[in-house]
């Protein structure tokens, strides 16, 4: 028999609708509104120990304190899972079920369920952390919303671990994982390509990407003899004991190097750690990765003002997008804070 | 004169192997005489020492420093099962084949010299049992392992085609000694007849070779300066292409899984029935520059198209780099109408909530995806390791438990299907 | 990342559909792959001054005011 707490605002519990939305945090004995239609649900395979109750516009007024009561109260009732909601489309409720839901999960390990419309607003702040079914999007789909909700909720109770959503019926975390199938990759594809070719449907493995918001340009360089200019590279050029230990593939983090040793190239020796590319022709000569000979006689011919007295580096092979885009952010505001104009980087 | 291109397969299946006093084949168990293998393999003085060892699926073991892997074959009345490196040159695919189906010849070494960059052999790793024995396809095979230790004073190039050599020397010395048993199957690889009504499928099998470490070899040279080119299936299954690809574990296709690329036994198996097989274009990837991957795939997509094509099922080798060259590829043959579907991995990060592909093209709308080279797979302590100590990962102890990536297994996420694994949405 | 915050960013890469795809904006084909700034079939000195070349290239890119993504081609 599995303990349930079960987590519902004013309106589900019969309290009032948007005139109540002010009600306190209060904890009941037992199943309340909705709780019933999941206790029927459940049948012999668990019941409802514990209702939460608290007002959509009282949760948000203070949710810190509100989300603090709710764990205090599911750890001192110890239950084998929490079902928040549905709440269908609801704005302010569904925030609440999917902060109540997630802060069980994360600070008691838990297991919790919410069950919201896939475009309600509290799908895309929690979706990564919670786990959500897809509902109606209002009370009159109840009758699915909680046989989807206990059927996901019980397995999680059972211990059982997460599975593709599509089989859980799940609103997707966003994360993708690699899991043993029957049916061969040769299969797959050769399936696949005959649908595709018999003007069948057909579901690709993975989906294309949205395109990406175009970056608005920087505004150029007016005057580059007047200019500072930095170099970057992604090729993995450090010094030979590679001092930051920088990753040389699905690199975390970078480093900057002043360009002085970089020019005597002795003591250290500069060499490539990068794991995707042949680095002997750049361990030969490194300015064939971080041309500083070449922007050094630039600099003297009076093409450039002068160039940047460190160069950045990191290692860009199998390095995921999200650590990309922040290591490029931090080193482009420590270029901005050193007055930099414009930047070089080379890619491998 | 052989019949062009009508290949008669025979199959003994392999249930155990064994090591005793003569080689060969008795009611599916193989008994290896190791003295022989050993001194097969000694008679190149590149290498200095042998231990030949048995890896079964469900022992609690681990096999470390994996290199190539080879299926044991041998022709049956005239030819060389691998002509470039074994016999006489000439072209195979035709005549007749024995194949030994469920063990391999695992070769294990580490290099004489050290390594730098690129162009290495990296750590690749297989588990025979427990939740890792998921992220590679020779878990499911009995592994006959010949532990190799190189000559001291060779250069790596050197020893890298001693290993090479040593590997399909005792597939073919294995295969010679099973000649007169029964086989278990018999296949005719035959695709001169088609039938009209059926699409015309073609693959598109794109190799890595960038050097030595990472190379493929097309009967007994490499493929740096491969132009796409055609070749019949038949050649690609009986020994025309040769593995010498280190460098990425989780992708390399060794030699075994180019005679048993499983996209080419499915199209073999479904030829007539859903589809003709209209042939194999074969193209390195890892092209260095732009210009280079667009003439390489524009040219590609050519040859599908002389072809006559509906259909191509496309698959890479590698990461990144080579998704590159395969997707432009993609994209030329779909503008060329022709329908495609791509094999690809992921590279989601170990937490898999980044996107996982390396690089798209909107045409790529059937992608079939293997898995993800990001995911740490937890490794119990084994009771038994086979070819070294210490993986070459942050001196990690070999005999676990450790955390590894996907990247260091051997084929996990092999593109041509080796492995069972597909990467889903959670 | 660079150019989104402000300061003029130019690649140079062989690969420059993959820059594109990335979302860089002043793109400068360059080189191979494994030295996008040398070419070791050259001499030393006819070596540096290509990259001199190349890296004046990108100076002009990085000078060169622009509306959207723009690979400034080696070809």
């Amino acid at each position: 028999m599995v303990r349930i707490t079960h987590y519902i605002n004013q309106f589900f519990a019969g309290i009032g609708g948007e005139d109540k939305a002010d009600a306190p945090f209060e904890i009941r004995e037992g199943a309340v509104g909705p709780g019933r239609a999941i206790e029927m649900e459940l049948g012999n395979d668990g019941e409802i120990v514990q209702t939460l109750v608290c007002g959509d516009n009282s949760f948000h007024a203070d949710p810190d304190a509100n989300i603090a009561a709710v764990i205090a109260a599911v750890a001192e009732s110890k239950p084998d899972l929490l079902i928040a909601g549905p709440a269908f489309n609801a704005g302010r409720y569904g925030l609440a079920c999917a902060a109540v839901a997630t802060a069980v999960t994360e600070q008691l390990g838990i297991p919790a369920v919410t069950g919201l419309f896939p475009e309600a607003p509290a799908v895309d702040v929690y979706q990564s952390r919670t786990v959500m079914v897809p509902t109606g999007d209002s009370a009159g789909s109840m009758k699915d919303a909680v046989e989807a909700v206990v059927k996901v909720g019980l397995r999680l109770a059972g211990g059982d671990a997460l599975r593709p959503a599509v089989e859980d019926g799940r609103i997707p975390m966003g994360y993708r994982r690699a899991c043993v199938t029957d049916v061969p990759v040769a299969r797959r594809a050769t399936e696949m390509l005959l649908a595709k070719l018999g003007g069948n449907s057909f579901v690709s493995e993975v989906a294309l990407p949205e395109l990406a918001e175009p970056i608005p340009p920087a505004a150029a360089v007016v005057d580059l003899s007047q200019a500072t200019i930095a170099l970057v590279t992604e090729g993995g050029l450090v010094p030979e004991d590679n001092p930051d230990r920088i990753e040389s593939s699905s690199a975390t983090k970078w480093a900057r190097y002043p360009i002085s040793q970089l020019e005597k190239n002795e003591n250290p020796r500069f060499k490539s750690i990068h794991a995707g590319y042949d680095s002997q022709w750049v361990d030969a000569d490194p300015d064939r990765m971080v041309p500083l000979d070449a922007l050094s006689a630039l600099a003297a011919d009076g093409v450039i003002g002068n160039v940047h007295e460190y160069f950045y580096a990191t290692s860009g092979t199998g390095t995921t997008v999200s650590h990309s885009e922040r290591m490029g952010d931090e080193i482009a505001k420590q270029l901005i804070s050193d007055g930099v104009h414009a930047v070089l980087v080379t890619s491998t | 004169m052989r019949q062009p291109f009508s290949l008669t397969m025979h199959t003994i299946e392999i249930g155990d192997v064994v090591v005793g006093d003569t080689t060969g084949v008795i009611d599916g168990t193989l008994t290896i005489y190791a003295e022989e293998v050993a001194s097969l393999v000694l008679e190149d003085d590149r290498i200095s020492g042998i231990e030949v060892d048995i890896a079964r699926p469900g022992e609690s073991v681990r096999i470390v420093h994996c290199l190539d892997a080879v299926e044991p074959r041998t022709k049956l009345g005239d030819g060389s099962i691998f002509p470039g490196f074994l016999g006489e040159m000439e072209t195979v695919g035709s005549g007749e084949t024995l194949r030994l189906s469920g063990v391999s010849v695992l070769t294990s070494s580490l290099f004489p010299q050290p390594f730098s960059g690129l162009l290495q052999a990296r750590e690749a790793v297989v588990d025979m049992s427990g939740d890792a024995a998921a992220y590679s396809p020779f878990s499911r095979v009995i592994n006959l392992v010949l532990v190799l230790t190189p000559n001291p004073d060779i250069e790596n190039d050197d020893y890298d085609d001693a290993i090479r050599r040593a590997g399909l020397k005792v597939g073919d010395y294995i295969a010679k000694h099973a000649v007169e048993n029964e086989p278990d199957d018999t296949t005719l690889w035959d695709f001169s007849e088609k039938d009209p009504d059926l699409p015309d499928v073609v693959y598109f099998y794109q190799m890595q070779s960038q050097g030595r470490m990472a190379d493929t070899f097309l009967y007994g040279k490499e493929i740096h300066n491969l132009v796409p080119t055609i070749i019949h299936p038949n050649e690609v299954v009986d020994g025309a292409v040769v593995s010498g690809n280190y460098v990425y574990a989780c992708y390399k296709n060794p030699t075994y899984l180019h005679q048993n690329n499983p996209i080419i036994w499915e199209l073999q198996s479904r030829h007539g029935k859903d589809l003709n097989f209209a042939g194999v274009i074969i193209n390195r990837g890892h092209n260095y520059t732009q210009a280079e991957k667009e003439r390489s795939s524009l040219w590609a997509a050519k040859l599908a198209e002389f072809i006559g094509a509906d259909g191509a099922i496309l698959t890479p080798e590698g990461g990144g780099n080579a998704a590159i060259d395969m997707m432009l590829a993609c994209q030329y043959m779909e503008q060329a109408g022709i329908k495609t579907t791509v094999v690809s991995s992921e590279a989601a990060g170990t937490d898999g909530f980044d996107f996982p592909l390396f690089f798209t093209v909107p045409e790529a709308d059937a992608i079939v995806s293997i898995g993800s080279e990001d995911e740490i797979i937890p490794h119990p302590k084994v009771e038994r390791v086979i070819g070294g100590d210490t993986l070459l990962v942050d001196g990690i102890s070999a005999i676990g438990p450790f955390d590894l990536k996907m990247y260091f297994h051997y084929c996990g996420a092999s593109q041509v299907g080796g492995n069972v694994l597909m990467g889903r949405e959670f | 990342m660079i150019e989104k915050n402000g300061v003029p960013s130019v690649l140079l890469t062989a690969l420059t559909a993959m820059a594109k795809v990335a979302g860089a904006n002043r793109i400068v084909a360059s080189g191979l792959i494994p030295h996008t700034v040398g070419d070791p079939t050259r001499s030393p000195a006819d070596e540096f001054i290509w990259r001199k070349g190349q890296v004046q290239k990108a100076l002009n890119a990085a000078a060169t005011p622009i509306e959207e993504a723009q690979v400034f081609a080696d070809w």
